[in-house]
């Protein structure tokens, strides 16, 4: 049996159909072509035509004339478009008549940044250019480093290196920065949040110093696709970027499946699980010789899939070394080995975590699988691009998870297919990143009086720095006046935040994870029962101030459930709109928690069975917040008795939190919302949507124009679980006090009227 | 523009620069009798002459210990000795250096030349005049510079849009060779080392050299001057260890016999005449005192090469016997 052959025989199979939510066929596409431009080196048109390109897709020309006409572009394309041509044409066109001229390729991997050579390679080549392309990272030997510095046209990095080893000593880069043409800022979309605001810092660093040095490069920039791809390139790039979208390459007839796991408990909102479905399904699909791709959300995830897998292979007498995992972890050879074994086929399915979500070339495959849902649209959709080639059938399933977002995201297929919703925020204004790299740069060149680091506000923060003694204002200028190396001070992808480091006694004092100061608080205080992959561990001591974590592995009959008072004081309004429900506040807020005690639940029955006193800490975050405060009159309604109000604020809450991802592109640990039935200072019903990031990082504030899809999100989502009084998949697990939480908390949503 | 700006032109063009100096760059200048240069951007030099009758001018030789990096006798005139301390040790962009000294030979005389930088954004002036000045000189002889001063001088010229001529000027590194023949004599291979060992210069109260940036720091926000000082003794006794340092060598280089050289780099120096197969400086380093008393193994090891290289096996043998 074939692919399509069991594309027709899963149609029939009723047993199968019933999980899914929804079957699209997205019939094959044929290419729109355009022929080369006319600006195109005459070069350039013959080495593409030896390697067989006579025309060029839509996009690639129209990526080509943009950047002809000296416009930064942002090219928007699926996975296998051909994505790599819309930048390396223009570069190598411009090479051909400026053979001093200089790119600037960043990757936001390390891994990325090594595969991307090939194709320059073959065309220079084949071109006679002679142009030097190198990949500069951290494992670049020192002899190369001086060679790729005086003469390297294309130098291929990533952002770290960029920050760390390059802009501070961009005086042995002189040749590069003189020369810089074009920048190459390739998977824009990955670099939103707190990630995105450090690399808006960095190139606004690296425009600095081409400006010294007289060079003023043009970008070229690729996403996946997004709500605002122009908007996001804009903020990274503060300079008008033009966005190229019409793609112009085919593709072949796909199927999207979207599989959800039946129910096994309707009161806790349990679904059979991911892993074991994906192994059923996977066993439905080898015997047709497909290449598969599955995608798992964490490394052990992987391990654990393949695992079942091989025992799979083990049943069916298939040779297990046909299945691989793939994650960060294994040494650079091993994935190499991986990667060609998926091309020329000796390894049929292939389990990896989104590590191979980017551009690492492995080819096209047959099925992409999802174990849990990816996290956003976009990642979705580049993950079920592995799968497709251009002339055979391929299919992607989704398996959903229990988690809300999952169950919002296969209960809402149309939501999935139409226009991608979601924005990806940057924001400059988080003044800790701000800081570490004004003073960055302030480490690279000296400022002057009038320069314009960030709008507005640059000479006070200077003068700032300048009271602190890191800065020297002599004459009109400032010069750095320390012996620190601050790009050593900065890291681009961990927050400054601190973690509690998570160890397991019973086994052999291993590291099994970590948290965040706030979510230690409610899960690891002292006598917490802790779930960590599926297991349960008792914690039996929090050394706070050692930042870290004691527990071992127990099986318990109860869980605990924190009791964590939080004090939210608005330091500045800063926006506001009324409207005849609530009155919407965007503003500065000082966060403080404490986790007091905690309630030991048992499971199944959620009977309180005791309860315990913590003693830690109060943490105080400062941050932005999206505040929505009910009128006085909003429930008037006899029904909501104050109780009923607060569960069901609660479970709005909870809803909120887990949906933001569908329209803000983040993890749901970015947020935090939480909702109080009387607010200290207005003494009205609140709900905080608040940034979990100190400083703010730009997500409430990107979710104040959003409330009302968001809510109404929420309303879908909570009425189509098919639960009856709330569980974890919608407004929370329930507890044993009452039972209002699902039915209030719909009652307010419809109350709100969000048409 | 605002008046505050306004002002602030006022007061500085039509006026004549009246010599308002600071008051603590005023007390460095009195201490050390020293010269205020560039009224715009006022730094200070501070000169030094110190006689060594018993190190007559001559000419330097050191092909051998330099693995013929430097075949051609030096003019030890010829030769300025550099030192920079800086504002911090990781090096980049933002590494600033303020103090600048220089050391030459006039004669049995050596001179210092120290510039130091009160303040930043005073660079440019000096800069340019040590472009001009640098070019009468034809090496350029540090300790570490190839790796440390002379990259870090670069980007300071590079940030005052200044192309750093001197970078052409021969420049002879002078731990390479301290690293050939020393590395297993001395604790680390420091100027420290060198001085204790093969110089018999102590140095007192010097300022140690981890403390030197936020001295400088402490300077400039306070004006107290009293570590400043240091640095700049600890600065010059630096330039003038190098200069001497380089006889030294030069002594090692012409008549390893007649120095007191410690058996192991006897024995490094054996290892050079093998490697250069140099039979006249093998023989001078045999003629060593030392070996009268002393012989060691890695000694018996070259020595053997070196006389299998000449053909001798049988007297080869006999060393092992
Ligand atoms: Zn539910």
């Amino acid at each position: 049996m074939n692919l399509a052959q069991l594309i027709d025989y899963l149609s029939r199979d009723q047993g199968f159909q019933a999980n899914l939510t929804k079957w699209t066929e997205i019939p094959a596409r044929t290419g729109q072509y355009a022929p080369f431009p006319k600006a195109m080196d005459e070069r350039l048109k013959t080495a593409l035509k030896e390697k067989g390109i006579t025309e060029l897709f839509t996009h690639q020309a129209t990526a080509f004339d943009l950047v002809d006409q000296g416009k930064n572009i942002v090219a928007v394309t699926p996975t296998a478009s051909g994505k790599t041509m819309t930048y390396n044409l223009p570069v190598l066109n411009h090479l051909l008549s400026n053979p001093e001229a200089r790119a600037l390729y960043l990757f936001p991997t390390k891994a990325l940044s090594q595969d991307q050579l090939k194709e320059v390679q073959d065309l220079n080549k084949r071109l006679k250019l002679g142009a030097k392309t190198f990949t500069f990272d951290g494992d670049t030997p020192a002899d190369i480093r001086r060679t790729i510095r005086a003469a390297g046209n294309i130098v291929v990095t990533n952002p770290d290196m960029l920050h760390q080893g390059i802009l501070p000593h961009h005086t042995l880069w002189i040749k590069l920065f003189e020369n810089l043409k074009f920048i190459v800022l390739d998977e824009l979309h990955t670099y939103r949040g707190v990630f995105g605001s450090h690399i808006a810092n960095l190139i606004i660093r690296l425009k600095r110093l081409c400006a010294f040095y007289g060079s003023k490069p043009q970008f070229i920039c690729s996403s996946a696709t997004i709500h605002n791809p122009k908007e996001l390139a804009e903020k990274i790039l503060s300079e008008e970027v033009e966005v190229v979208d019409n793609n112009g390459a085919p593709s072949g007839e796909k199927h999207f499946l979207f599989y959800n796991p039946p129910v096994v408990n309707y009161e806790l909102g349990l679904r059979r699980s991911v892993v074991s479905e994906v192994k059923q399904v996977v066993r439905k699909l080898l015997p047709t010789g497909a290449q598969m791709i599955i995608f798992a959300r964490s490394r052990t995830r992987v391990e654990l899939l393949v695992t079942y897998l091989h025992d799979l292979a083990r049943e069916i007498k298939m040779d297990t070394s046909l299945i691989r995992g793939y994650r960060g972890g294994y040494l650079p050879n091993e994935r190499r080995r991986i990667e060609n074994g998926l091309k020329d086929g000796s390894i049929r399915v292939v389990v990896s975590t989104n590590a191979l979500e980017l551009g690492i070339d492995i080819g096209q495959l047959d099925v992409a699988i999802m174990a849990g849902y990816p996290g956003s649209i976009a990642s979705t959709w580049q993950q079920a691009g592995r799968a497709g080639r251009r002339q055979s059938v391929a299919m992607t399933i989704m398996v959903a998870s229990s988690a809300p977002l999952d169950q919002y995201i296969i209960g809402h297929p149309d939501y999935f297919f139409g226009k991608n919703p979601e924005t990806a925020f940057v924001d400059r204004e988080n003044l800790a990143i701000l800081m570490s790299h004004l003073k960055c740069a302030a480490f690279e060149l000296p400022f002057n009086e009038d320069e314009n680091f960030v709008p507005a506000i640059t000479t006070q923060l200077l003068d700032f720095l300048v009271e602190e003694r890191v800065l020297r204002k002599a004459g009109e200028k400032y010069f750095w006046m320390s012996e620190i190396y601050p790009a050593d001070e900065v890291s681009l992808r961990n927050s400054t935040q601190e973690n509690i480091i998570i160890i397991d006694t019973s086994n052999q004092s291993k590291v099994i994870g970590e948290l965040d100061l706030f979510a230690a608080q409610e899960m690891l205080h002292t006598e917490a029962i802790y779930l960590h992959n599926s297991k349960q561990y008792y914690v039996d001591k929090l050394e706070w101030d050692e930042l870290k974590a004691y527990v071992h592995h127990v099986d318990s009959d109860h869980y605990t459930d924190a009791i964590t008072k939080v004090d939210i004081k608005v330091l500045d309004i800063i926006g506001e709109e009324e409207n005849p429900a609530y009155a919407k506040y965007f503003a500065d807020v000082a966060v403080a928690r404490t986790t007091t005690g905690y309630k030991k639940i048992k499971f199944r029955t959620h009977e309180n069975i005791g309860f315990g006193r913590v003693y830690l800490p109060e943490i105080e975050m400062q941050t932005s917040a999206l505040l929505l405060q009910f009128s006085d009159t909003f429930f008037a309604d006899g029904y909501f008795k104050e109780s009923v109000i607060s569960e069901g604020l609660k479970g709005i809450a909870y809803t909120l939190r887990n949906l933001v991802p569908l329209y803000v592109m983040c993890d749901t640990s970015d947020i935090a919302v939480f909702s109080m039935v009387r607010d200290p200072f207005s003494k009205k019903p609140t709900i905080y949507i608040y940034d979990r990031y100190q400083g703010g990082i730009g997500l409430s504030k990107k979710l104040f124009k959003r409330d009302k899809i968001l809510l109404k999100a929420t309303l879908d989502h909570i009425v189509q679980c098919p639960c009856k009084t709330g569980c974890p998949s919608c407004t929370g697990p329930t507890l044993e006090a009452t039972m209002l939480a699902k039915e209030s908390a719909v009652k307010i949503l419809k109350l709100l009227d969000m048409d | 523009m605002n008046l505050t700006k306004k002002l602030s032109y006022y007061k500085k063009t039509p006026l004549k620069k009246e010599m308002d100096y600071s008051p603590s760059l005023l007390a460095l200048k009195e201490h050390y009798n020293g010269e205020i240069l560039f009224d715009n951007a006022p730094i200070l030099k501070i000169q030094k002459k110190h006689p060594f009758p018993d190190f007559p001018n001559g000419m330097i030789l050191i092909d051998l210990i330099s693995k013929n990096e430097f075949t051609a006798p030096i003019q030890r005139n010829k030769c300025v000795f550099f030192d920079l301390e800086t504002t911090g040790l990781a090096g980049g962009a933002g590494t600033f250096a303020f103090l600048i000294g220089f050391a030459y030979w006039q004669e049995d005389t050596l001179i210092t030349d120290q510039y130091f930088l009160p303040d930043f954004g005073r660079e440019f002036e000096l800069f340019n005049f040590l472009q001009e000045w640098l070019s009468g000189f034809e090496y350029l002889v540090s300790y570490n510079g190839k790796s440390y001063d002379m990259p870090l001088l670069k980007t300071r010229f590079i940030l005052n849009r200044l192309v750093p001529g001197f970078i052409k000027t021969k420049h002879i590194d002078l731990i390479h060779m301290c690293r050939r023949i020393w590395k297993e004599s001395l604790p680390s291979c420091d100027l420290k080392s060198i001085e204790k060992l093969l110089l018999n210069v102590e140095r007192s109260g010097d300022i140690p050299g981890a403390l030197i940036p936020q001295a400088y720091f402490n300077f400039i926000n306070t004006g107290v001057i009293h570590e400043v000082l240091r640095i700049i003794e600890h600065n010059r006794q630096d330039i003038v260890s190098l200069a001497l340092f380089l006889d030294k060598l030069n002594h090692v280089s012409s008549s390893p016999g007649n120095l007191p050289l410690d058996a192991k780099a006897v024995a490094h120096l054996a290892k050079t005449a093998f490697q250069a197969n140099n039979p006249s400086y093998f023989e001078m380093v045999e003629a060593s005192s030392l070996l009268k008393s002393k012989i060691t193994t890695d000694y018996k090891y070259w020595k053997s090469l070196f006389l299998k290289q000449s053909g001798k096996l049988e007297a080869a043998n006999v060393i092992w016997q």
